[in-house]
């Protein structure tokens, strides 16, 4: 035992000063070569964490940016956005339309914003209306910021004082024979604008055959069940809801379909704008659609119309106060003869 | 006792040179992208996200083909080049989905 013991403590001291004498071969740095690599050492870590830090500050705009622009492009909802938007302008906002196909588009940190012109119709031309700016914040949409270029816009604030289109059981604010003076001493070389309310509901081809024949019907405001109290359940003003009377050709246009008609595609719009309601009521002048109960209504008692907008060469628009289903008329805008 | 270190030069661990080329590539390709996004250039200058990412790539996977030396240098240099593809493709996705224009 104590054999195995001493051996054990042989073979013990034999390992021990061999790892010794290899060590003892190994040369130590010197001072220089030490300071050499520490310096070194010091260098890399530095450049490593300058580099480091410097990547991730350098990848935080464009994953910011990527992140935006999937949030947008995942699903259409940039352009689901831009839809309701655009198809809230038609049929808010009496004879206006847009081209979409100019719209411009841009995307921010978890932002967008849209600018877009829209137009009006008067006598044969369109007429630029003015300018529509609406910044998202990722799907929220601000109010928008306009710039209206026309004579008599239309306020932004909707009140039943300075409303245009008017239900036969709602009360005119304004004086009548000075609206048909106004048109009666345009003179004859212009085309106008006219919003005319009905004495009573009625069929939008009703409405149609009554009119003279050289002037267009443009836009159709629709009854909707609110129109003669002129606000909401909550007491909050509403505007008119309508639809463009004509077809339209350009190719951007929602009522450019041809297996639907412009009545149809007004109700596929308004279920839309049901869905998207925050949106369609921040880009309309009304802060209240009432979209829900508005749709059931014209979905229960049919489409008719109680006013609208016609446009024409002022001579003919005299006409108008013939007609005696024509309860009052505003005057719109005004521009030089276009007509032919 | 002091404790010894074989004087082998190869046994520093430095980067391989084409990693740090790769990073540094990236490095500057990330920073052209940050001043064409931060100033809301429409066109992205195509040089920033697609020549020099591939040049970096590509040395990034020369820089990876080393036994002794370090190749976190070249492992960043990649991932940030890859990154920036990879950037560029899904940006011109998107963007073709976002208000498309025939």
């Amino acid at each position: 035992m104590s054999e195995d013991k001493n051996q054990f403590e042989d073979d013990y001291q034999k390992l021990l000063n061999e790892t010794l004498n290899e060590v003892s071969e190994i040369q130590s740095y010197s001072k220089k070569s030490q300071t050499e690599i520490v310096t070194i050492g010091k260098n890399m870590a530095r450049r490593t964490n300058i580099m480091i830090s410097l990547a991730i500050l350098l990848l935080i705009v464009p994953i910011m940016t990527l992140t935006t622009y999937l949030y947008y492009a995942i699903g259409g909802r940039a352009d689901h956005l831009i839809d309701v938007v655009t198809k809230t302008i038609y049929v808010t906002e009496p004879n206006m339309g847009l081209e979409k196909l100019k719209l411009e588009d841009e995307v921010g940190f978890f932002s967008m914003n849209i600018t877009f012109d829209v137009f009006k119709r008067i006598g044969k031309e369109d007429y630029r209306a003015g300018n529509y700016k609406l910044d998202f914040f990722l799907d929220h949409p601000n109010f928008p910021k306009k710039n209206m270029l026309l004579d008599r816009p239309l306020p932004e604030i909707p009140d039943k004082e300075t409303e245009v289109l008017f239900h036969p059981k709602a009360s005119i604010p304004f004086n009548q024979t000075d609206q048909w003076d106004i048109l009666n001493k345009l003179p004859d070389g212009t085309v106008a604008e006219v919003y005319v309310s009905l004495n009573e509901l009625m069929k939008p081809d009703v409405l149609q055959k009554q009119l003279p024949k050289n002037m267009e019907l443009r836009w159709l405001a629709v009854d909707t069940g609110m129109e003669a109290a002129q606000v909401d359940k909550g007491g909050v003003p509403i505007t008119p809801l309508g639809y463009p009377a004509q077809y339209d050709p350009t190719i951007w246009s929602p009522f450019r379909s041809y297996d639907q008609t412009n009545e149809e595609v007004f109700l596929d719009i308004l279920s839309l704008l049901e869905k998207n309601q925050p949106v369609a009521e921040k880009v309309a002048r009304a802060k209240s659609l009432a979209l829900k109960s508005r749709l059931a209504y014209i979905k229960k008692q049919g489409i008719n119309v109680y006013g609208a907008v016609i446009t024409g060469p002022t001579e003919e628009l005299r006409k108008l106060q013939n007609i005696k289903e024509i309860r009052a008329l505003k005057v719109g805008e005004v521009k030089l003869w276009n007509w032919e | 006792m002091e404790l010894g270190v074989k004087k082998k030069r190869g046994d520093r661990r430095l980067p391989t040179i084409s990693g740090f080329l790769s990073f540094l590539v990236a490095l500057i390709s990330l920073a052209g992208l940050n001043v064409a996004l931060l100033i809301k250039e429409k066109v992205f200058p195509g040089v920033f996200i697609i020549q020099l990412p591939i040049v970096g790539f590509f040395l990034g996977v020369i820089g990876l083909f080393t036994l002794k030396r370090s190749r976190l240098y070249a492992i960043w240099g990649l991932s940030l080049n890859i990154f920036l593809l990879i950037f560029t493709l899904l940006m011109i996705i998107s963007s073709l989905g976002i208000n498309y224009k025939p």
